[in-house]
């Protein structure tokens, strides 16, 4: 067992608590001083001063979740590179090497991700993709 | 010493935390109860030396991953309640018993120990400058393998999320699934 | 460590890789029509099964070698997996040719899947790490998830999706568990060589082995998962029905193939000085499975999902082969090749009968099939028999192969369930017969249009016909050569 030397981490420790205390403090304070006189209307979600007729619509475009995906997927990555970055010196050309290679790869996603229109926002290109994809399918039928 | 308290109270949490996650109504605390489990084990890291692994979980998990979950669990919507009938109501007994029997059955065949006779694992100092050299010298065919789940993952994303449903069929150019966001 | 030979190690995998980097570069860069995704896709394949064909000439026989610090064995056991799974994806591949060229510019992110998958099936065979295990694992998984539910057309294939996600996720994770497990108890993650776990368990006499005991058992339960063995089955059957009709025969013939040489390597090299441990744990399994898999194939309506719970009786003769220890692995390969090979197949026939989008294939639509198109009724007729376990067919020969291992192993009891499992299967393989060649089709029914059969599809139907009769009539060559297929 590494007995590693903690007292390093103190600051963050107090810190912590720190934060605690503060949130902890802070909402027992509001609920002990602040006045409180709820109202049907001060209940309402507010949208400038309009009274709400519906629940929003639920249905997001689902570009958002694209977009989301596509970024945790290189953000996990990129976790890597710290480990390289940090041994660089012992590591030398080899550890460019592999690295360079890694690099590759997830240089080579991206690519293939932004030619796809993956990332387009705006869809002109997608819709374009759309299209030649369905005009595959209608090739393949009538050929079939 | 030092160690052993930081365990009991992490380890309080992190058992707190994974009990709301799973038995919260609301998936916003299920979601926070997920994220107080992720710093817990974050902290074990460190007092076990682990410190690039603990930085990771916080940085990618407690930060990328959760913010993704939490954008999801908004996407689907909060207010709705999730329906917790079962089909079959014995599974979770059934479920529970199993998992005693599983670990007395293991306790039988282990001759009623758990201990063992090895030592400890052979790992390395866990600096992130140790990491790296274990990373890129022993460990670099699983790290360039790893890009191939990246790969995976980005082609997959796109095959099923960049076209809709029903996109093969042709049609279907309007703007149907798409809803422009309101200004 | 000579460098040559470290690349030469992974060069079926390289070969992939680079096939799926050309392929997705190629298709953003010009939008190639569809046979020039075959032509990368097939250089690929045919690439990587040139390199395990060399690799299984040079090693056959041999010790395991290992390479990258002990993450990659070579040997005749993952070249041959080699030998098996690329032809298998290429087989795939073009029984779901229509499907991927129905499926527009996605066409391309299909069949990089099916080699990425490809790729993760052979890893799986050749990892010597339990790291480098869980990363082929993860790559082969992955893969296949993104597949069952590739079209997004029908609710039950986003279902099937979903759910062998997130069950496979859950396996994955006790799967991984077992590891660390393991790796508590022996200190290390690597299967050869010095301070290896397979070394290790042989020098060392644990008194205590609770910890060893309970990661052997997650290893079990994850593997078992992926290869459909009772009671670990359940995703099986709405998988297999769920999943596009074109992608169902690859995703169970690969699963097979992957998930039986990870749990070949593991149990016997590996944990083979723990073997008293194991093989009773995989005798209840298997005898669970055959029995499953048999009674619950007999009352389904839809041949998809008999297909699906026959896979599951399938994974429990497999594993009756690996009671026998290391003497069983050269059966075990024999029966798991015709398998796969009946399988994928079978599944192919279904897509041309209901369609390779559906998901459900119920037994109306095979009503008089040997009228309508007598030539797919009697491929299926035949992957049906050897299924079953009739001579003169390959099947009947891994039968009896992998029951006389369990014998000379000692589990007569275990082989006396499975014959009778054998028979009583024969009742749901003849109805599926029966309903082609003796009932009509209903008045009015609407059954899918007359069966489509692609060119790739009938090319893919011959191999199996004629894998299964070969084999079936003279299985000795084979069973001799798989002798040499062994993780030593």
């Amino acid at each position: 067992m590494p007995q590693t030397d903690l007292s390093a981490y103190l600051p963050i420790a107090l810190m912590f608590v720190l934060v605690v205390g503060f949130s902890v403090v802070s909402l027992f304070l509001a609920r002990l001083v602040a006045p409180r006189h709820p109202t049907p209307e001060k209940v309402e979600p507010y949208e400038c001063g309009i009274v709400p007729l519906q629940e929003p619509v639920q249905r997001f475009p689902v570009k958002f979740y694209l977009v989301a995906m596509l970024y945790v997927i290189f953000d996990i990555e990129i976790v890597f590179l710290f480990a390289w970055a940090a041994s660089f010196d012992d590591l030398g050309w080899y550890g460019l090497a592999a690295v360079g290679l890694f690099t590759f790869l997830l240089i080579e996603t991206l690519v293939y991700v932004w030619r796809r229109g993956a990332l387009d926002w705006n869809l002109p290109r997608r819709r374009r993709y759309q299209r030649a994809g369905a005009a595959a399918g209608d090739a393949e039928r009538t050929a079939a | 010493m030092v160690e052993l308290v930081l365990f009991i109270i992490f380890g309080l949490a992190a058992l707190f935390g994974a009990v709301t996650t799973v038995w919260a109504r609301n998936p916003v605390y299920s979601a926070l109860g997920l994220m107080l489990t992720l710093f817990s084990v974050a902290v074990f890291y460190v007092s076990n030396g682990a410190q690039f692994v603990a930085a990771v979980q916080v940085i990618v998990y407690a930060g990328a991953v959760m913010t993704l979950f939490l954008f999801v669990i908004m996407l689907v919507g909060v207010d709705r309640a999730e329906d917790r009938r079962e089909n079959l109501p014995v599974q979770r007994p059934l479920a529970l018993g199993l998992l005693v029997l599983f670990g007395a059955g293991v306790l039988v065949a282990g001759r009623f120990a758990w201990v063992t006779g090895a030592e400890g694992g052979r790992g390395a100092e866990g600096t992130v400058e140790a990491l790296g050299s274990e990373l890129f010298r022993r460990w670099v065919l699983p790290f360039e393998l790893t890009a191939l789940l990246l790969i995976i993952a980005a082609a997959g994303t796109v095959a099923l999320g960049l076209f809709r449903r029903g996109e093969a069929e042709g049609g279907d150019e309007g703007e149907a699934g798409e809803g422009e966001e309101a200004p | 460590m000579n460098g040559s030979l470290t690349f030469l190690s992974v060069a079926p995998e390289i070969a992939l890789a680079a096939a799926v980097v050309l392929l997705l570069l190629v298709e953003v860069t010009f939008k190639p029509r569809a046979w020039a995704w075959a032509v990368v896709a097939g250089a690929g394949l045919a690439a990587g099964t040139a390199l395990s064909a060399w690799q299984w000439v040079a090693h056959r026989g041999a010790d395991t070698g290992t390479f990258w610090n002990g993450m990659i064995a070579v040997d005749g056991f993952a070249a041959l997996a080699g030998l098996l799974v690329f032809p298998l994806a290429g087989l795939g591949l073009m029984s779901a040719w229509r499907l991927a060229a129905s499926q527009g510019r996605r066409g391309a992110e299909f069949i990089a899947l099916v080699l990425l998958a490809a790729a993760g099936a052979h890893l799986m065979a050749a990892a010597a790490d339990f790291i480098m295990l869980f990363i082929g694992l993860e790559v082969f998984s992955l893969s296949l998830y993104v597949l069952a539910g590739f079209t997004r057309e029908r609710v039950d294939a986003d279902e099937a999706s979903l759910k062998y996600f997130l069950l496979g996720a859950f396996a994955s994770a006790v799967f991984l568990y077992g590891v660390a497990l393991v790796f508590a108890a022996t200190g290390s993650t690597t299967f050869y060589g010095d301070g290896g776990i397979a070394d290790y368990l042989a020098g060392t006499v644990i008194f205590r082995p609770g910890v060893l005991l309970a990661g052997l058992a997650l290893l079990l339960v994850g593997l078992a998962f992926k290869v459909s063995a009772a009671p670990f089955h359940v995703w099986a059957p709405d998988v297999y029905q769920g999943a596009p009709g074109g992608v169902t025969g690859f995703l169970a013939a690969a699963a097979k193939v992957a998930g039986f040489a990870a749990l070949a390597r593991v149990l016997t090299a590996v944990l083979g000085a723990r073997a008293d441990d194991w093989v009773p744990a995989v005798a209840v399994l298997a005898a669970a499975s055959v029995v499953v898999g048999t009674l619950l194939a007999i009352v389904q309506d839809d041949v998809k999902r008999l297909l699906a719970y026959s896979s599951v009786a399938h994974a429990g003769f497999i594993l009756t082969a690996l009671v026998a220890g290391r003497g069983g692995v050269g059966d075990m390969w024999f029966y798991l090749a015709t398998y796969a090979v009946q399988v994928l197949g079978a599944f192919t026939v279904a897509a041309a009968v209901s369609g390779d989008r559906a998901g459900r294939s119920p037994l109306a639509h095979w009503a008089g099939l040997g009228r309508r198109a007598p030539w797919l009724a009697a491929a299926m007729t035949l992957m049906l028999l050897a299924m079953a376990g009739i001579p003169l067919t390959a099947g009947f020969a891994g039968k009896v192969a992998v029951f006389r291992a369990a014998i000379d192993a000692g589990y007569l009891w275990l082989v006396i369930v499975a014959v009778l499992a054998t028979v009583a299967g024969l009742f749901f393989y003849l109805r599926v017969i029966v309903a082609m060649y003796l009932a009509s089709p209903e008045e009015g029914a609407s059954l899918p249009a007359s069966p489509a059969v692609g060119w790739g599809a009938r090319f893919v139907l011959a191999v199996a016909a004629a894998a299964t009769l070969v084999f079936g009539i003279a299985p000795w060559p084979l069973l001799e050569v798989l002798r040499d297929a062994l993780p030593l």
